[in-house]
């Protein structure tokens, strides 16, 4: 199939240039024009080896500016894929690359054991040896009870199936991390009249390994992904996704980055969750009044990609909706994490220069608790600003029950 | 008249031929002047579609020729590599043409001993995705890709090197001949108008398509008949090969890659003259036409330009156009009982070496030299020393040192030396072709001096993506810092490289290309108001205070709503959309606003402006005093002046209450000095870009920072003195040094990139520091500072009160094109006040489409992926932009409003929509084309009535005014998004 993106609608305007905030951190990278529309003229005949691409959050801010539709983050994407081609990868990217597959594999381990053994000073010695900086936040574990409720609702008990079923693609992040948010939205669905599965068979989005160059592995997990929504799709059953990069990447990215032969007909859309819950509110099944009230102020933070799925800020919407929520939205721009960017020993400053914009701007908020739907801008932002964070449809939760 | 010259050959033209046979002679070790009445390969040389022939296309009808190409085609490769791109090449035969031709070239092309393989469609296919399925045999030849540009100049510069003189810009006006003998030619220069003879034993007339316009001079007679070929320029390399079509010869046939782009070409129109580059477009949309049944894709690629040159054919026996032969031929002129003088003409560019071979060797004989020639063996460029390229691998990005070394040949040695002096110097003048301000200097300091246009034949300049929009006047600049350059002003050239530019952009007015052109005119015509007129005499007085940063009365978050219905939908995140938002929800309205992108506030002057010229003169004084001049259909007359003062109030306050203010004079519209050297009319702008301490001023220092394209204070200074307005005044340039952590750094210093580091306490010490070490005793004198938007992104008023009390001057901030800092600012204030109005806001939402019934909007409609989704309200605001913004679409005649469908009233012609100078005074028809309204600012049709009874637009989607040419750009975007959000 002839791959149709081309860098034909820029005009090189700059708009993209002064909207990035890894060029407003560094003069290291090229800024998205660059590296993206204006290089692929290049790279098409035949030169690959600008290493300025690295320096890409793929955070999407100039796919979110362009004025002329340019998927700028996704041209900086597959030439990063072609970039890493024949290269070796460095073990801590193949560490952040395939996070999900290890959080698979050590889904039998108690939290403190993992916890322990990632986060006790030598292992964070040995991991900034590697290049994950010391510094850095990382997300613990959550309890092994957690996510092992979440991970059994693989299929309904026999005879339940009485009411509308959805599937939740819950994401490495809510799986390993933060189970307790995916139970939380599955009960605001369930209120909501749907009956909720996990399917075992999702993988990671592949998400973290394309920011990692790794876009063969992207690729098979693409494609388990695709090949489970094709099931999904037959059986009239809708995906929803806690976390918007993995709604990003599976309902847009897929089909912009891999051709028809690897993904078929692609995995249709895969609804981000406030977004769903927001329009199941709308359609008034799902009553809002609250069961108690949210006395504490809260703070929202729109994270990056979920600006990019062009869905608005529905967990702000949701919760604003609801009497006797006190709510700001800071809109203050990316936090800097972007993913596992700002923890790389050499984005670490980048990472923090750039959410250091936000951290002023909640911490002249004053709220101590801050919503947010993006599992990796949660973890930036308690650890940069020490405030509690909580998945939107969480606080919901909280709300309505 | 200049002192008299001598050589033993003079050669008229520096095309290939020309140039090929200076190299000749100077290396038989022949004395040799040629002349060239404008740059070198301004002729066909550089005026094709670059293609190496392998000779399979002249198989069947000229196998002479054929067999020629094939063999110099092996040789250029040897001499030249840096010239050429081995693409190899596709003979495609589509299921239209005729396979009876196949077999009879198939065959052809064995007798001439050119390889050409067959190969699966399917294969090709998997090869060179674009080819239409329709492809029903492959073949694949040595064809190459040529840069002509480089390889004119590379013949010249080895000329050179062995001892021939090569004179540029010198037109031939006259041959002298004595006793039926050539005794030397006359020739005038084109800059100084200054005469020259040149005494010569031979002459061999080289001059192309020109070539029957010399013999002439010298009483001859050469049919020669010009015949004109059209190419055209897409924007990226959507083949890797050249493909031809394989059918018997004819116009649109053949697609070659070139570094960035693909030409296409060709026709062939006998023409009269030989400097006839006319272009037509209905000649252009038969082409892409012909070109579609090749790359069924090829309409949604963007065209850059279109270009025609003219082929020197011979035509003694009055054949013309494709019938013509392509053959060259050798007149030797003692036949017609004139001694000393020959003439070589038609041909093609792959056998131009070969016709300098014969054309020299007649000479030689003629004199009595019995070297041999050796241009088929000797490279054109010597090899770089390894240690000159390691210097130069530290010198060019990894990924640019090929191109720049190929593009350099000879002055790659300067070009690293100047970048080892001056590591700022290493900045990309031209980020769409990657040409380094070292590569631009190296080609500046060598040649003319008369135009632009001759280095970007050397660098490439201006002829990528962008076409000169963000290099132009960069490349002013570069001139103006190179002392005793330029016998033209810098703004002059840069203004006719313009002009040149859009010379070839002109014919291709529609879609993408469109597009780039209202950005150019939103840069040079509106924000940096080249050519634009100006007032009499400065405006007097000062800025009014108050309307500056009085205290929020609006509550955080004032509005909350409950329930999903909008009273309004606005469409469109710029000035427009954002001023309809705020007027609709200061009035208590629930307002949804749907971003498709950052619209253009970011990369704008961060100013408003309301009217700054109009009927050709500038206005000065209070604008709303014109407003009973403008034409009925203008926004402004449309909503009357009452609406547009209160909008203009309206707004200032908004933006106010977020600490941004924006201040008016006492005595109307103002003229901010520019990036550009000139005067830009606003009428509301930022206290730090006032510019009463400038006027007020006798002396002012210009200051830059090293490595910060995109302001050069000698530009500017030169412009600015040489404005009658600002007689009397000294502009004295200053460049500081960069801020050390700017060293070492992947990217070029932006306006914004200083901007936040002046933010922080050691930007402010950094800025005084270096200020302290440049300022001269000139300098000191300086009661005003001019700079680019610098003084911070968030505290402006702070930062620029701080330095003036610092230094005691008046300091001024200047408007610079984009990447620019004030824009941004003014976009971060909207926004923050659209927040504090209670206004949600969707980003990247593509609004395509609307649900219309009973003449009301029922919704608007968003496709996302492989939903769609439809947003419902009341009524909806499109404030969805112009031609840049889509939210007009164009093609070729035709416009069309995009989400309603409303058609737009337009010349059907496309050649009717623009004038014959890109900065003419009159309004380009397209810039005016747009919505017709009535007062509400609802669509009419033709009888006047309204179209959509909930439906009101706003800013450029309107029609009726030219933003560049009147610069009311952002006045009518904020009266009429005002206007509008007071409709729902």
């Amino acid at each position: 199939m002839f791959r149709s993106l081309h860098p034909d609608n820029c005009t090189s305007c700059t708009v993209c240039t002064v909207h990035c905030p890894v060029a407003a951190a560094t003069g290291r990278f090229r800024g998205p024009k660059m590296t993206g529309p204006a290089y692929e003229r290049f790279r098409l005949s035949g030169l690959h080896d600008d290493a300025s691409v690295e320096y890409c959050s793929n955070c999407k801010n100039c796919d979110i500016s362009c004025p002329s539709g340019v998927p700028v983050s996704t041209f900086n994407m597959l030439a990063r894929g072609a970039y890493h081609k024949g290269k070796k990868t460095p073990l801590r990217d193949l560490l952040i690359g395939f996070s999900g597959d290890i959080g698979r594999l050590v889904r039998h381990i108690p939290a403190f054991l993992l916890n322990f053994g990632m986060k006790n000073p030598v292992s964070r010695l040995a991991l900034d040896n590697i290049g994950l900086d010391k510094r850095a936040a990382l997300p613990s574990f959550a309890p092994l009870a957690e996510r092992r409720q979440l991970a059994a609702l693989r299929r309904l008990p026999v005879g339940r199936r009485k009411r509308e079923v959805a599937a939740l693609f819950p994401g490495c992040f809510i799986s390993c991390y933060e189970p307790r948010a995916g139970l939380d939205i599955i009960a605001v669905l369930e209120k909501a009249g749907y009956d909720i599965i996990v399917p075992e068979a999702f993988v990671c989005c592949g998400l973290p390994l394309l920011c990692a160059g790794l876009m063969d592995a992207a690729r098979k997990r693409a494609k388990q992904n695709c090949e489970e929504a094709a099931r999904l799709a037959a059986q009239g059953i809708p995906i929803i996704s806690p976390c918007p990069s993995c709604s990003l990447m599976i309902s847009e990215e897929y089909q912009a980055l891999f051709s028809e032969e690897d993904i078929g007909v692609g995995p249709g859309r895969v609804h981000e969750a406030a977004t769903f819950v927001l329009s199941l509110a709308e359609q008034g099944r799902l009553d809002l009044s609250p069961a108690r009230p949210m006395a504490e102020p809260l703070a929202y933070h729109a994270p990056c990609h979920l600006r990019a799925l062009g869905m608005g800020r529905p967990g702000f919407e949701l919760l604003r909706q609801i009497s006797g929520v006190r709510i700001e939205d800071v809109n203050a721009g990316c936090c800097g994490l972007a993913g596992s960017y700002g923890m790389k020993k050499d984005r670490y400053e980048i990472g923090a220069q750039t959410g250091s914009t936000l951290f002023a701007a909640l911490r002249e908020n004053g709220a101590e608790l801050c919503a947010s739907e993006c599992g990796s801008c949660r973890t930036q932002i308690a650890s940069g600003v020490g405030v509690a964070t909580s998945h939107p449809l969480s606080l919901l939760k909280r709300c309505l029950f | 008249m200049r002192a008299t010259n001598e050589a033993t050959v003079v050669i008229i033209g520096g095309g290939a031929t020309g140039t090929g046979i200076a190299r000749d002679l100077a290396m038989r070790g022949v004395s040799c002047l040629l002349l060239e009445q404008g740059d070198l390969c301004a002729g066909a040389s550089s005026r094709f579609h670059g293609l190496l022939h392998s000779g399979a296309r002249y198989a069947v009808d000229d196998p002479e020729a054929a067999r020629e190409c094939a063999r110099e085609n092996a040789i250029l490769r040897r001499i030249a590599p840096e010239c050429i791109e081995e693409t190899e090449g596709f003979f495609v035969r589509h299921a239209r043409d005729d396979p009876a031709w196949e077999t009879r070239w198939a065959s052809a092309c064995l007798e001439c001993g050119i390889t050409a393989g067959e190969i699966d469609p399917r294969e090709a296919r998997k090869l060179e995705p674009g080819l239409t399925t329709d492809v029903r045999a492959v073949y694949h030849v040595p064809d190459s890709a040529v840069d002509g540009f480089r390889m004119v100049c590379h013949n010249a510069m080895s000329a050179a090197r062995k001892g021939a003189k090569i004179r540029t810009y010198m037109r031939l006006t006259d041959i002298e001949i004595s006793n039926g003998r050539v005794s030397g030619v006359w020739a005038r220069h084109r800059g100084s108008d200054e005469k020259s003879f040149i005494s010569c034993n031979y002459i061999i007339n080289a001059a192309g398509a020109w070539a029957g316009e010399v013999a002439r001079l010298a009483g001859l007679s050469v049919s020669v008949s010009p015949d004109r070929g059209l190419l055209l320029a897409f924007n990226h390399r959507f083949t890797g090969r050249v493909i031809n079509r394989l059918r018997k010869p004819s116009d649109g046939d053949i697609f070659v890659p070139h570094g960035t782009v693909v030409i296409y070409g060709t026709t062939s129109v006998p023409v009269q003259r030989p400097d006839d580059i006319s272009i037509d477009v209905d000649e252009i949309l038969r082409l892409l036409q012909e070109g579609e049944t090749i790359f069924p894709q090829l309409r949604d690629f963007r065209l850059l330009r279109a270009f025609t040159g003219t082929r020197p054919l011979y035509t003694p026996d009055a054949s013309a156009g494709r019938s013509a032969t392509r053959n060259f031929v050798i007149l030797d002129h003692e036949e017609s009982e004139l001694q000393g003088m020959a003439t070589v003409t038609g041909g093609k560019f792959t056998s131009y070496r070969l016709m300098a071979e014969k054309a020299a060797d007649l000479v030689c004989s003629k004199l009595g030299v019995t070297a041999p020639c050796r241009t088929a063996d000797e490279p054109l460029l010597p090899v770089p020393s390894e240690e000159l390229l390691q210097r130069a691998r530290n010198v060019f990005p990894v990924e640019g040192l090929g191109l720049a070394a190929a593009r350099l040949g000879d002055n790659l040695e300067v070009a690293v030396a100047n970048a080892e002096r001056s590591p700022w110097k290493k900045l990309l003048l031209c980020e769409c072709e990657m040409v380094t301000l070292v590569e631009f200097e190296a080609a500046a300091s060598q040649y003319s001096g008369l135009s632009l246009s001759d280095i970007r034949r050397r660098t490439r300049i201006g002829m990528g993506t962008c076409q000169g929009n963000f290099c132009a006047m960069r490349a002013g600049a570069a001139l103006a810092e190179i002392e005793n350059f330029a016998t033209v002003p810098p703004r002059q050239m840069l203004e006719d490289f313009l002009e040149e530019r859009w010379h070839g952009i002109r014919p291709l007015l529609w879609g993408r290309q469109l597009r780039e052109v209202e950005l150019e005119r939103g840069i040079y015509a509106a924000l940096l108001n080249l050519k634009g007129p100006l007032p009499q005499a400065l405006p007097t007085g000062g800025y009014k205070t108050g309307g500056s940063s009085e205290s929020s009365a609006v509550a955080r978050n004032a509005a909350v709503f409950v329930g999903m219905e909008y009273d309004a939908v606005v469409v469109g995140a710029g000035l427009a959309g954002f001023t309809a938002a705020l007027s609709a929800a200061n009035r208590g309205k629930k307002v949804l606003l749907l971003a498709s992108g950052a619209g253009v506030i970011a990369i704008g002057c961060g100013s408003i402006d309301l009217l700054g010229t109009l009927e050709g003169k500038a206005v000065s004084g209070d604008p709303f005093a014109q407003f009973d001049k403008l034409e009925p259909k203008h926004p402004y007359a449309l909503i009357g002046a009452q609406e547009v003062a209160a909008a203009v109030d309206f707004i200032a306050r908004r933006v106010a209450e977020t600490g941004l203010p924006l201040c008016r004079a006492d005595v109307g519209n103002v003229w901010l000095p520019t990036a550009a050297g000139t005067l830009k009319p606003v009428f509301m702008t930022s206290p730090g870009m006032s510019p009463f301490g400038l006027y007020k001023a006798d002396a002012v220092a210009v200051v830059g920072v090293k490595g910060l394209k995109d302001f050069s204070p000698h530009l500017v200074a030169h412009g600015l003195s040489e404005l009658q307005l600002l007689a009397g005044k000294t502009f004295t340039p200053l460049v500081l040094d960069a801020p050390r952590h700017f060293e070492q750094r992947g990217r070029d210093v932006t306006a914004p990139d200083i901007a936040r580091f002046m933010e922080k306490p050691e930007g402010l010490a950094w800025f005084c520091k270096e200020l302290s070490k440049v300022l001269s005793p000139v300098a000191a004198k300086a009661r005003a500072l001019l700079l680019p938007p610098v003084l911070g992104m968030h505290s402006v008023a702070l930062i620029h009160k701080k330095l003036e009390e610092r230094l005691g001057l008046a300091v001024v901030e200047a408007v610079c094109p984009p990447p620019a800092v004030t824009g941004l600012r003014l976009q971060n204030a909207l926004r923050t006040a659209l927040r504090k109005a209670g206004v949600v806001m969707f980003d990247n939402v593509t609004v395509t489409g609307s649900i219309v019934k009973d003449r009301r909007c029922q919704g608007l409609v968003a496709q996302q992926g492989d939903i769609q989704r439809v947003f419902r309200a009341k009524s909806c605001i499109i404030a969805t932009g112009g031609l840049f913004n889509k939210g007009i679409a164009t093609r070729p005649g035709q416009a069309v409003e995009q989400l309603f469908d409303i058609p737009i009233v337009a010349p059907s012609l496309s050649e009717d929509w623009s004038n014959d100078r890109f900065f003419s005074c009159e309004p380009h028809v397209f810039a005016s084309l747009g919505v017709a309204t009535n007062r509400d600012l609802q669509a009419v049709d033709k009888q006047g009535e309204p179209l959509l009874g909930n439906v009101y637009f706003a800013g450029r989607v309107l029609q009726g005014y030219d933003f560049a040419v009147e610069k009311s750009g952002s006045g009518v975007a904020v009266a009429t998004g005002y206007a509008a959000g007071n409709k729902v």
